[in-house]
């Protein structure tokens, strides 16, 4: 907005014009903002990584103190990083970095300002490949951390450690769909952070338990929780599936049947679906949202 | 295309705003012409934040329909459509919220990426804008460092920075100092003489009058005025004459019948005043007229004439907009269907 010399306004600037290539520069700018946004959690994700790279080495190292014998393989004691403590940390990162995705801009009413610039579905896509790729990078170390270590202890690193690796990213991308879609409806991202903590810890696991108990043969492959699993079963893979015998030490106790591990297909195509479905639904919930 | 004078780049056309049973805004209508500044003026909860809403898409009309011009037509704005109708706008909607870590080159610069402003000319413009109103020195600081009224400027800058044609403003004074405010207002004169469209919305009347073209009056969620500032205060057509003289007569009563015989004929009022009332508290005397200065000037000069001991003789500069706005508000005040719909 400058006027010549001759006092004339001088015409508007070209803009890059709607079509694919704005919608890529749209995507793109929204992307590295996301990242520039988010410097302060990724410190904040990096230092999760190292508390849970600490827990996990230390109950290494005090179970071999106190004379539990050491993984025969490096596959074996990389998986003892990634059970159930490895589920903790991908929900922390999960929903520190999508909690606030959607919800964030309805409660602090940023959306005010950003809405009017870019389409919904612009946005949403920036952000969640932002936020994916910044919690994949927090997998991603933590993973450096433990091959590390196994490397040191070991002097090898097993081939299942990428595919490991490969589950533990398509797990955090469905965790991470899961706490979208609580943040695309619900008021407040603190809400959607203790939301999808029950959802993941409670829900799913008295649901598990329930199965269990009830002696229910169905693969639950509805449960999200379900497909962190093969995370650490996958160094050890074909492994055991299912679980058929007493709840009780006492043997002629009532008998249970407990699914373990996923198939890979299963765990492949049930995770792909779960994400797909959740962000779908976030997406969709997200357009129809409207300020306060 | 339209003559370029009187050309609508928006036109508002029964919108409807329900919440539940709550109507946030009622049957708005209102079309905004290329070039001028339209102050959308109301109490607090009218409805004007609602109606920015909904122009931005923000919020979407229970009813009604919003009309943006877009390559010489004027196009239904949808949310297929929002992209290219809402690219030429920039919104300023509500007290502006923005992340405190970030700093405002980079909101700015996001912002400008957003809306397409070429690549390389972005960090010239970033200066340009936080240059009109001070925060030059802050472009790299972070805005949860910001006071309120820093906020509300980078919320200004960040609806300009992409240089759009239409500037739509939501209360864009609120939270900012007297100085403040007189810039803002010389900036938005300043985008006027550029051939920029501004609409913006207050429930402060000298900050709307002082600046806009039109005055659209909403009130319960209904526009109940909209016109210039001329003919809305021609409404009125009330003031009060206000007259000392230079002793308390002893018969007031008969004082006051002589000051109306000689007044009422001057006054001109269509509704009858011109009636002279005493107030004792003052000891003045007061004559309702239609602030007409020949008038004022004529009664004068009869009362000199017929030996009058006038001491004191005046018109209160109340502002009779402010007036009309009081008794739009608060339903006193009715205006026909011609004024309420306004005129170019």
């Amino acid at each position: 907005m400058t006027t010549t010399q001759d006092g004339e306004l001088q015409t508007r600037f070209e803009t890059i014009p709607f079509g694919v290539r704005r919608s890529f520069q749209q995507v793109n700018s929204t992307i590295n903002f996301e990242v520039k946004r988010h410097k302060k959690n990724m410190l904040t994700s990096f230092g999760v990584v190292v508390l849970f790279y600490i827990l996990s080495l230390l109950i290494n190292v005090i179970g071999e103190r106190r004379g539990v014998e050491s993984p025969a393989t490096a596959g074996a004691y990389m998986a003892s990083y990634l059970d159930m403590i490895f589920g903790l940390f991908i929900l922390i990162i999960a929903v520190m970095y999508g909690g606030s995705m959607i919800a964030l801009d309805y409660e602090k009413q940023t959306g005010n300002l950003i809405f009017p610039k870019i389409t919904k579905g612009r946005l949403f896509v920036g952000r969640l490949i932002a936020r994916y790729l910044l919690a994949a990078l927090s997998v991603t170390s933590y993973y450096i951390l433990v091959a590390v270590t196994a490397l040191i202890k070991y002097h090898t690193l097993p081939v299942e450690a990428l595919a490991s690796f490969a589950w533990a990213l398509l797990y955090m991308l469905a965790v991470l769909s899961m706490v979208i879609f609580f943040s695309s409806f619900l008021k407040k991202t603190s809400t959607t952070i203790v939301i999808s903590l029950v959802m993941i810890f409670i829900v799913f696991n008295l649901t598990s338990s329930i199965l269990v108990i009830a002696g229910i043969e169905i693969e639950p492959l509805f449960i999200l929780t379900y497909y962190s699993n093969i995370i650490s079963q996958s160094f050890s893979m074909p492994t055991e599936r299912f679980f058929e015998g007493p709840l009780t030490p006492n043997p002629d106790g009532p008998s249970g049947f407990q699914w373990i591990t996923p198939s890979a297909t299963g765990a492949a195509v049930g995770m792909i679906i779960y994400a797909a479905v959740l962000l779908i639904a976030a997406y969709f919930l997200f357009r129809r949202r409207q300020q306060k | 295309m339209p003559d370029k004078e009187v050309e609508i780049v928006i036109s508002l056309r029964n919108l409807t705003k329900k919440f539940g049973n709550f109507t946030a805004v009622s049957n708005f209508s209102l079309d905004v012409t290329r070039g001028e500044i339209i102050g959308l003026l109301g109490p607090n909860g009218a409805g004007k934040t609602t109606n920015m809403k909904m122009i931005s898409r923000l919020l979407f009309p229970t009813e009604g329909e919003v009309w943006i011009r877009e390559n010489g037509d004027l196009q239904r704005l949808t949310a297929q459509n929002k992209d290219v109708l809402l690219d030429q706008i920039g919104f300023l909607i509500e007290n502006p919220t923005f992340y405190d870590q970030m700093t405002p080159k980079q909101i700015l610069s996001y912002f400008a990426k957003l809306k397409g402003y070429p690549k390389k000319k972005i960090p010239e413009r970033i200066e340009e804008v936080l240059s009109w109103v001070k925060l030059s020195e802050w472009i790299d600081k972070k805005i949860g460092t910001f006071s309120k009224g820093m906020k509300q400027k980078l919320g200004i800058v960040s609806a300009m920075v992409h240089d759009p044609d239409i500037l739509i403003l939501d209360e864009p004074q609120t939270g900012l100092d007297p100085k403040a405010r007189r810039e803002i207002r010389s900036l938005f004169m300043d985008l006027k003489q550029q051939g920029k469209t501004i609409f913006l919305s207050s429930h402060l009347l000298y900050e709307v009058s002082e600046i806009s073209d039109r005055i659209a009056i909403i009130n319960n969620g209904q526009l109940i005025a909209f016109d210039t500032i001329h003919n809305l205060e021609s409404i009125t057509q009330d003031s009060i004459l206000k007259i000392q003289l230079l002793s308390i007569p002893k018969d007031i009563e008969k004082t006051r019948a002589q000051l109306e015989s000689i007044i009422k004929p001057l006054t001109g009022n269509k509704n009858g005043s011109g009636t002279v009332l005493y107030k004792p508290n003052s000891k003045i005397f007061e004559v309702h007229f239609d602030g007409n200065l020949e008038k004022q000037h004529n009664i004068l000069r009869e009362l000199t004439k017929n030996e009058i001991d006038v001491v004191n003789f005046s018109v209160p500069r109340t502002n009779s907009l402010e007036d009309l706005y009081i008794s739009l508000v608060s339903g006193v005040t009715k205006l026909t269907p011609e004024t309420q719909e306004g005129g170019i």
